[in-house]
């Protein structure tokens, strides 16, 4: 079998289309010769006209079927980080530089001869020099990297009695899968923290501490502004607040639990820290990330935690 | 069941069924679309208003219905009639079962095998053009159950009739090289019964009136395609010796060549269309010279098929314009004259006779001028509307009413030759023709029907003549229409200088018009017949001819023609999927733009997008503002934006083609 077409953009040439007959195509083949039989049986010129009409159009259907797909550009979309055991969307897009193309299908790449494949995983259609993307949906089992699905695109359009389909293709494309959260509820160790003063807003304390370089995880509210417009750069203003608010996710506080319920824990905990509005690190094998709270760091730590191999 | 795009194919193929259908009201029983009408309906009431579908039991129910009663009505299933009645009622009880994809796809290939059955009906252009339009329904059909969306009706049709278009000509190809065999693979063809070409018996004075029927006998077609003149175009039919006094009739005792031709001259080549004809009689011009082929025979000069003609026929003949024949040995038959041949008549040709010897030479020449020289002189008149005749017709005519066509003078004259010893037949066939000068081709009517004779000469066999130009001059130069145009006007026959008479005859611009119109038509329908409905093998051999391709197989044929439709494919290929310049239409449009502007001075840098420009342009030149305003927007929402494509590049385009910078 040849190997699949890959890269980040795939464009679809004679080379890499494949067309055959589908049933109602065979079935059509065999109306065309009761046709041919009855022009012959009755000498009946209109008849031999009427049928050599209709095999010279599935002739040329077969060039128009071709030139559906004949030049098509297929890329990866973006797809947003899921987490494992939800569904992830894969975005496949098409981008079209001439007329108007019916009828796209995407099949998933199966082992069997794809005109006798039922399921297509999306249907669409293409404006004329313009783009589409279509949504592929694949539940995500596993933490770590999903990569797209190897996908063949076919068409029958415009008669329905011969099907066209590419080689199958491999975009250069992936979905990032958090760990699955685990289920129980974590003690943050939260009691920790004295009294009642904790709240959202107090975040990092009130005083202010110094300046150090803008990092893009902090949060624009803490950007020293008035230094920007004077023309001194970015700057983030440095509260001290008390240790009490940051807290640390260990990979040592899990000890008891097997390693993939260790990141699933720890996942959880990522989400109700962030949720508590806490600011907090992640300490696990090969990678620690220092305290902070943003959407950023949060994706971070999900990563750290989907990508860590044990 | 309520998906519209269900509907809408359903809809779609009630419209298709609809209208090839039609025209089998004219020839099948009524009862045979009733399954459609019924079962159509129901299917309208599921995806309009929810209806249930008919379960399985009732459809087989349905189904052995509808093979009983074809058994009953027809007692077949075979035949034109039969199969065709079953396939439409199979049609309609196909309208019960059309949920999955499969089933709307095969209720269009039934409807093609019906467009294909109304053909075994009638095969005219009318038909062909009906049936252009079902064929473009029934694709876009297709297309629709495979496209439910984004295809609006209009563009439905235009797919389909691209795709008719674009295969055209690897159907003209097949047309014309597929070969092609002659009569039926297993002789169920269709069995029209024939009309009525000429009549084979003489009665003058049995009716008072000719018909008047401009149906075409046949078409002929001469090879340099200038006919010869009119006066010289005797069409020869059946020849006529025997009479009892009112009737002429041949002798069905002849069955071998009474006369060959010998020293023919002036050697015509010509194609005849015959239209069906039960007594299978041909129609050679003056005499012809061979015999197409074993089924026709050669009797007394004429040509006649062993069985009747059922259907149209081509031939190609050979005749010579200027012949002499042999002369047959028994000449009784030629020379016998019924009983009751009146005195007054044997006296006359008696006289003319006496003369003739008297003065020498050929006396059967002399005879003949001499009854010529009578009908011209003695007040004989041409009519279409002669008397009714009695028990003697000949004498009658001669003497009495003196009034007639045709047929009267041929009998009045072969008989007063016989009385004067020369021997002498009918002949009845046509004369004359419409020379189309569209199609090139004549066509010869019933209404050109003509009866002529023929006297033997003892040196040049047998000689035609015709009294009837001695009377008629006109019916034999100008033709039968010329004549009847003339009686319409009220105007006597043949009283007329020639001069005046063309110019009496000369139609009127308007009837000039039509007549055109109406040569122009029958060439289009002639032209249809002979490339359509009789391509058959005899024709394929001639365009064969033409490419080298005679005498070899039918296998080798076809390796050809798969060789030529896989060649124009390629070509085809090429054209469609050639490429095409990446820049969109929307990018050259605007390239358009900037370079009108940039004959105006401004020009577009490079690191400029289309907005700042447009900024910079509204800057220097305030009073276009607007129409840069408005490409600039049409181009930045249809380069960035998705929606209205169609539309808005068109606008655009206006736009840009209106922008006139100066």
């Amino acid at each position: 079998m040849r190997p699949a077409l890959q890269g980040s953009e795939v464009v679809l040439t004679q080379r890499n289309l494949y067309m055959l007959p589908t049933g109602a195509g065979w079935v059509f083949s065999g109306l065309l010769l009761v046709m041919l039989m009855t022009a012959m049986n009755y000498s009946n010129g209109l008849a031999y006209v009427l049928t050599f009409l209709l095999a010279s159009t599935a002739v040329v259907s077969m060039l128009f079927t071709h030139k559906n797909l004949h030049r098509l550009i297929i890329k990866a979309g973006p797809s947003m980080p899921v987490f494992a055991g939800s569904s992830a969307r894969f975005a496949i897009c098409f981008e079209n530089k001439q007329n108007q193309r019916l009828g796209i299908m995407v099949e998933p790449f199966i082992k069997i001869t794809p005109v006798f494949n039922k399921t297509v995983l999306a249907r669409t259609d293409i404006p004329g020099h313009g783009q589409v993307c279509v949504d592929i949906n694949i539940v995500a089992k596993q933490r770590g990297y999903l990569p797209v699905p190897t996908v063949l695109l076919s068409t029958r359009f415009p008669l329905g009695l011969l099907y066209t389909w590419s080689r199958r293709i491999k975009l250069e494309s992936h979905c990032l899968v958090y760990p699955k959260p685990a289920n129980q509820k974590i003690d943050l160790g939260l009691e920790q923290l004295s009294g009642s003063e904790h709240s959202g807003h107090h975040q990092q304390g009130d005083d202010f501490a110094g300046l150090r370089k803008y990092n893009i995880s902090d949060p624009p509210k803490h950007v020293h502004w008035k230094a920007v417009a004077r023309g001194r750069g970015m700057q983030t203003k440095i509260f001290s607040g008390r240790h009490s608010d940051i807290i640390w996710l260990d990979w040592g506080k899990f000890g008891g639990h097997e390693p993939e319920a260790r990141i699933s824990l720890l996942t959880r905990a990522v989400l109700d820290a962030d949720k508590a509005g806490l600011e907090y690190g992640l300490r696990i094998p090969g990678t620690i990330i220092h305290p902070t709270r943003s959407n950023l760091h949060r994706h971070e730590c999900l990563k750290a935690l989907a990508l860590l191999e044990i | 069941m309520t998906d519209p795009h269900a509907r809408v194919t359903v809809l779609w193929l009630i419209a298709s069924a609809s209208w090839v259908i039609l025209p089998y009201t004219l020839h099948l029983p009524v009862w045979a679309l009733l399954p459609f009408l019924f079962m159509a309906g129901w299917r309208y009431m599921i995806h309009a208003h929810g209806w249930r579908s008919p379960g399985r039991i009732v459809r087989l129910v349905l189904l052995l219905l509808a093979t009983l009663i074809i058994y009953q009505y027809y007692h077949t299933f075979l035949g034109r009639n039969a199969g065709l009645t079953f396939l439409l009622l199979l049609m309609g009880l196909k309208f019960s079962e059309l949920n999955a994809e499969r089933d709307r796809i095969l209720l269009v290939f039934i409807l093609f095998l019906l467009i294909l059955g109304n053909f075994l009906y009638n095969q005219s252009l009318w038909v062909a053009a009906y049936m252009v339009v079902a064929v473009i329904a029934c694709l876009a059909t297709l297309v629709q159950i495979q496209q439910p969306t984004g295809l609006t009706v209009k563009k439905q049709l235009f797919v389909s009739g691209k795709l008719i278009l674009a295969a055209l000509p690897f159907m003209l190809i097949m047309y014309f090289l597929f070969p092609r065999i002659s009569g039926g693979l297993w002789g169920l063809t269709n069995q029209n019964t024939a009309t009525t070409g000429f009549s084979e018996e003489l009665r003058p004075g049995s009716f008072s009136r000719l018909v008047e029927s401009r149906v075409p006998v046949f078409r002929v077609q001469f090879d340099g395609n200038q006919p010869p003149p009119a006066a010289r175009q005797y069409w020869r039919g059946a020849v006529l010796s025997d009479t009892d006094g009112r009737r002429w009739f041949q002798d069905k005792a002849i069955n071998s060549p009474s006369a060959q031709v010998i020293n023919g001259k002036q050697l015509v080549t010509y194609n005849v269309t015959l239209e069906p004809n039960k007594q299978g009689w041909l129609f050679p011009l003056a005499l012809p010279v061979n015999k197409p082929n074993r089924h026709i025979q050669n009797t007394g000069l004429t040509l006649k098929a062993t069985h009747a003609f059922q259907e149209r026929q081509r031939y190609r003949l050979q005749s010579y314009l200027s012949y002499e024949t042999t002369i047959p040995k028994q000449l009784g038959r030629y020379l016998a004259l019924p009983e009751q041949t009146s005195q007054r008549l044997r006296d006359l040709a008696n006289t003319w006779r006496r003369q003739a010897i008297n003065a020498g030479n050929n006396i059967n020449t002399a005879i003949v001028n001499k009854a010529m020289t009578y009908f011209r002189e003695q007040l004989f008149y041409y009519t279409l509307e002669p008397p009714l005749l009695g028990g003697d017709p000949v004498d009658e005519f001669l003497f009495e009413t003196k009034k007639g066509y045709c047929e009267h003078y041929a009998a009045a004259f072969v008989t007063l030759m016989r009385a004067a010893g020369v021997p002498a037949r009918v002949v009845v066939g046509f004369q004359g023709g419409e020379y189309n000068p569209t199609g090139k081709y004549l066509t010869v009517r019933r209404s050109d029907a003509h009866a002529w004779a023929e006297y033997l000469d003892p040196e040049k066999g047998w000689v035609r003549a015709d009294p009837t130009a001695a009377v008629s001059p006109s019916r034999i130069e100008y033709g039968i229409d010329s004549l009847r145009a003339l009686s319409e006007k009220g105007l006597g026959l043949d009283l007329l200088p020639g001069a005046e008479l063309r110019k009496i005859l000369a139609p009127g611009w308007l009837r000039n018009l039509g007549t055109g119109l109406r040569l122009r038509w029958d060439a289009v329908n002639f032209a249809w017949y002979r490339w359509v409905e009789d391509f058959g093998p005899l024709r394929q051999e001639q365009i064969l001819k033409k490419l080298g391709l005679l005498d070899t197989s039918w296998v080798l044929r076809v390796a050809v023609l798969t060789a030529i439709v896989i060649f124009m494919l390629a070509i085809f290929a090429a054209f469609i999927l050639r490429k095409q310049d990446d820049l969109d239409k929307t990018q050259k449009l605007y390239l358009l733009f900037c370079r009108k502007l940039a004959k105006a001075g401004l020009n577009r840098q490079l690191s400029e997008g289309p907005l700042s420009f447009a900024a910079r342009v509204k800057t220097a030149k305030p009073e276009w503002a607007t129409a840069v305003n408005i490409i600039t927007d049409y181009y930045v929402l249809l380069r960035y934006g998705k929606t209205g494509m169609d539309i808005t590049l068109k606008n655009m385009r206006q736009a840009v083609q209106e922008f006139k910078p100066s």
